[in-house]
This record gives structure tokens, sequence and C-alpha cells, in this order.
């Protein structure tokens, strides 16, 4: 699971008539330069193969057909894996979008709110967890899993203490309704799970800790 | 079925301390404090094996809060709090880390050493819970106490530790 920023910009220019664009600085259109290139920062700073994602899913222009705003709002987040390029990140980004904004006679408030650090799952103690697993539920229902870009509070546990993060499967196709996504309003768990969970999490205590 | 926002998770950790305490499980409750002055919703519970003297612990980690969603579906355990839901599952993490404490008191004189049971609210805020609890308790880990070995290759060690030590003392 990754580390997670929250991404705050206002693109500040000057509104008016949006007939009359020459006595304006229109924030709307320094905001889209501002979207597609922070991109860039993902395919060409970032080096190959590490992840990074950068997604700005709350855009605010607030004027009308014919009213360009005084600004804009951009809200995003910033997903990494690394820390001294979470960190590098932090200061590079802020600089392309003043850099870019002001070219165009403009200028952004860029805030970044730094979330949850990255989950670390110790390997000698997780190598432990993943045997524990196969001794509670069998090698064929354990599996190693890629990483993912979502975050999770755990990750904070993680920088401070060995620590082991573990997924379990609550979805049960044979159950209807209990496949959906997280996140969503059908969400619902296989019950079943209830019970092999909180055995594995004992096991896994009782295994590390010893009889 | 009555979930709660983040750091609002007061009915939900009250009925997790009831739990507990009917079982005879020791909690800290009124931890994860957002402000000095907040009453905390989370919870951290201690459960001892009493098979052999052992100073290890380990932590099982539960997060107690909702998200705001009104929920659909006819299940007999849907929301009842309109707008709220647990679609993160974390319901499900406190039955389970609840199962487990119950578990491992039952169990206790087969095992050793110390569990803590965690129940942090707000995992769905910046600042999350976790930096909270962790901020309250010592903030660094006490894993290692070779001082050659590193924290990744140490910690098949037996003193692996968990760092909210001041919980009743015995606990590193």
């Amino acid at each position: 699971m990754a580390a997670a920023d929250e991404i705050y910009i206002t693109v500040k220019g000057k509104g008016g008539h949006a007939a009359s664009p020459h006595l304006l600085i229109d924030p709307v259109i320094i905001a889209a330069h501002l979207l597609t290139a922070l991109q860039q920062v993902s395919s060409r700073r970032n080096k190959p193969g590490q992840p990074m994602v950068l997604s700005f899913g709350r855009v605010i222009a607030d004027g009308a057909t014919n009213v360009i705003p005084d600004s804009v709002r951009i809200e995003g987040t910033l997903r990494t894996f690394d820390e001294a390029w979470r960190t590098q990140l932090h200061s590079l980004l802020p600089e392309m979008a003043r850099n870019l904004a002001r070219s165009m006679g403009g200028d952004v408030d860029f805030e970044i709110l730094t979330g949850s650090g990255v989950v670390v799952n110790e390997p000698a103690l997780t190598a432990r967890m993943r045997e524990a697993a196969v001794d509670y539920v069998g090698a064929d229902n354990v599996i190693d899993m890629d990483i993912r870009m979502g975050a999770e509070d755990f990750g904070t546990y993680s920088q401070v203490m060995p620590a082991c993060f573990f997924r379990l499967g609550t979805g049960n196709p044979a159950k209807p309704g209990t496949t959906s996504g997280l996140h969503r309003a059908e969400f619902d768990i296989d019950e079943d799970a209830l019970a092999i969970g909180a055995g594995m999490m004992a096991w896994g205590a009782v295994t590390e800790l010893g009889r | 079925m009555h979930p709660e926002l983040s750091f609002q998770e007061h009915g939900t950790v009250a009925f997790v301390a009831d739990v507990l305490k009917a079982e005879g499980i020791e909690v800290r409750e009124g931890v994860g404090r957002l402000t000095p002055e907040a009453k905390g919703t989370g919870l951290i519970a201690v459960v001892r094996g009493e098979a052999a003297p052992s100073d290890r612990c380990f932590a099982l980690r539960a997060d107690l809060d909702a998200l705001p969603i009104t929920e659909v579906g006819k299940d007999t355990y849907r929301s009842t709090n309109t707008g709220v839901m647990h679609a993160c599952g974390h319901d499900a993490h406190t039955a389970m880390v609840l199962g487990a404490g119950l578990l491992l008191h039952r169990m206790r004189k087969e095992w050793s050493g110390t569990v803590m049971l965690v129940f942090q609210p707000g995992e769905e805020k910046e600042p999350g819970g976790a930096s909270l609890l962790v901020k309250e308790g010592p903030p660094r880990s006490r894993t290692i106490r070779d001082p050659g070995a590193t924290r990744h290759a140490g910690a098949s060690d037996r003193q692996t530790r968990f760092p909210f030590r001041c919980f009743h003392g015995r606990c590193g």
C-alpha cells in the first residue's frame, strides 16, 4: 500500500467578461495546462518502474458561459512508494505549477497535506506470518499480492515497528452481493470470512509469541 | 449496523469495551485524541498468555470508522444510520480483532507473552488515528536490543516490541 498525500491547488488569475480575454488572466486555461503538465512528472521525471500516481478528481472553475472566474480550485492525490522521491515531489510539483502559472500571468497556492506513509511489510515477520497462514488456511489459500496504490493508515505503525499487513478475501461469487468493490453503497462481505480472519490473527499471534 | 464517521466512533468503541470487559479483559479507553481536550474514540486492550513467563508482545489492529455513503442492500445488518456506512469493512475488522482477542483470552493457558488489541479511530481521515496512537505512546520502536542488528535483519529475534509500553509497564 502506497504513501498518500492530498494536493490542494488554487489557480489565481483575474476574472471578467469571457468575451474580453485580453483584459483578464484566465485561470481556467492555466488550470488546463497545469493538469496536463503535472502528468509530465509521472512520465518524465519519475524513474521508470517506480510506482507513482498523481490524480486530480476535483476541478472547480465556477464561472459561466460568459464569465471567467477569478480562480480555479484543483484537488487531487499523490501516491508513492519511495520516501525520498515523495519528499522531492513535495517541492517539485509546487515549483512546476508556480512557474507555469506565472509564465501565463497568473499564480498558484499549492498546498500538500502529508498523509499516511507507505505500508512496509517487514520481510522476516511477513515470511513467518505467511507460514502461519499456510498452516492455518492451507497453501492453496495463500497468495502473494502485487503492490497497490491504495493507502492505509496502518503504514504509520509500519514506520515505527516491524509490521505485517495482510488482506483477507471476503468476496464469494457463490453468495450474491459479496463481490462489490470497497467504498461502494453495495459493499458487503461473506460473513464466513469473519471466523477465518479472527482465527488467523489469533494463530499468527500465538505462533509469533510462542507457547 | 450502527456505523459512525471518523473520530465519532463513540457507540462503536463503547460496544467493543463492553464485550472485552464482560470477558475480564483489561482495556484502556479514550485513546486517539484529536485534540488534548477531546475524548479519544480509540481503545487498547491487553490479553496476557499464561503458559510461561515471557516479555514478548504482539499487536493486532482494527479500525473503527465508517464512510459517508448511504448503504443499499437487503441484509438484516444494513446500516441504520442513514448516510453512514461500513463500506470499507471496518466493522468486519473490528469484529475479527474482537474475536481474536476473546479466543486468545479463553486459550491464555496455552500461549505466552502479551497481545495488544488496538482499536483505532479515524482510519479514513488525515491525520489518521494511527498517528495519534503512535504519538500518545512512545513515538519510536523498541525493537532491537542487539545494537549490531539492523531493524530488518534483527526482527526475527525474540525481542520484537510494540511501542505502547506505557500501558501497564509490563509490556516492554
